[in-house]
């Protein structure tokens, strides 16, 4: 019910993405800061975390297949671990795959293509913040609300996994059949154009009424 | 978003769960008569270490999801007060941090799940090594006692 709901609202949220015009496509055209040392350690860095994630994640992979004790709160950690997983291995690839043409990162060898895969796993990728939501919300229930492990299991449990995986998934693929993944003004990346988006919607109302913290906040994670 | 405020709210509920309830199993424990001092104070010490160990295991989950996405977050609030391209340089030790912590978030998972058997390993094996005990809570009894 509110997967079918939230899907109704980003395809909406997608179909009605304003286009910019021309003039506005020329002022997103600028020069990039950086220099050349900077944006390389910038592109070599998130390898060096990428591999140690990949030690952290595939250990607790591992670790939970192996044990023989299963339990809501292994299988949710299996579950952020896996997506962990992906999230490590796209991670090293952000800086090359996005399209040379346009991107001002040095060792860009990619196109539109490579930049709409990246940025559909890079979407989808985010489910393991659901899933950190899922744990706290196991702990929650457990904890301050005695709720029994069966319990969970039978009732909370199938939900969550679903929402952590549906959610993420459905956005990644209609930004990807949108073809509206492309880079990010700040940061070395690719992102869904939802959180661009909701940043350039909340600046033009920046300039007609006060700047609002919050603003910046709802901004600040892909919807 | 919603997940973030999930994670937000929950570790507070339950960080107030937990304080509430040492409290109240103080309380119930010193008005109980059947007990001598000693006792009370043997079920209070259990009691309380069993909360607590549930709690930080908590709060270690949430710790190591806020490290590694709290730059990510300070950066689309950055880049909501209109700093596009032109003026990542001076944020570079913003985007160093995000590119360093965002991908670790499976790292820190793997010291939060291994914690628990971290912990039982320094209780059983006093004489061990620190670095010994986080191999054997990582790959369990292949690692043998030196």
């Amino acid at each position: 019910m509110h997967g079918g709901l939230l899907d109704a609202a980003i395809a909406a949220t997608v179909l009605n993405y304003p286009r910019m015009t021309a003039a506005e496509e020329e002022e997103e055209v600028v020069v990039c800061s950086l220099s050349k040392v900077q944006d390389k350690v910038l592109s070599l860095v998130p390898t060096f975390s990428a591999v140690l994630s990949l030690w952290g994640s595939s250990n607790i992979v591992c670790m939970i297949l192996s044990a023989k004790k299963k339990s809501p709160y292994r299988r949710i950690v299996l579950g952020l671990s896996c997506c962990d997983l992906l999230n490590s291995f796209v991670s090293p690839w952000q800086p090359l795959l996005v399209p040379s043409a346009t991107s001002h990162r040095i060792w860009a060898i990619g196109n539109d293509a490579t930049c709409s895969a990246l940025g559909f796993f890079n979407q989808f990728a985010f489910s393991s913040v659901w899933y950190s939501g899922s744990l706290s919300l196991y702990f929650l229930l457990t904890v301050r609300y005695g709720v029994p492990h069966r319990v969970f299991a039978g009732k909370y449990e199938c939900p969550l996994h679903f929402m952590s995986i549906s959610f993420p998934l459905v956005t990644a693929i209609t930004g990807a059949a949108m073809g509206a993944y492309n880079e990010m003004d700040v940061e070395a990346g690719v992102g869904l154009p939802i959180s661009q988006l909701v940043v350039r919607t909340l600046r033009k109302a920046k300039r007609n009424a006060c700047r609002v913290f919050w603003h910046g906040c709802l901004a600040a994670f892909p919807l | 978003m919603i997940s973030v405020l999930i994670i937000i709210s929950s570790n507070l509920l339950v960080y107030f769960h937990v304080r509430s309830s040492i409290r109240q199993s103080q309380g119930y424990l010193e008005r109980s008569v059947n007990m001598s001092v000693s006792q009370r104070r043997e079920q209070n010490r259990e009691q309380r270490k069993k909360i607590r160990a549930v709690a930080a295991q908590a709060f270690c989950c949430c710790f190591g999801f806020f490290l590694s996405f709290a730059p990510s977050f300070a950066l689309r609030i950055v880049e909501f007060f209109e700093c596009g391209s032109e003026k990542e340089a001076d944020l570079f030790p913003l985007l160093f941090l995000d590119k360093l912590l965002f991908p670790l978030q499976g790292f820190f998972n793997a010291f939060v799940y291994a914690r628990p058997a971290f912990l039982r390993a320094r209780k059983e094996f006093p004489l061990e090594s620190r670095a010994w005990a986080l191999r054997r809570a990582l790959y369990g009894d292949r690692i043998q006692v030196t």
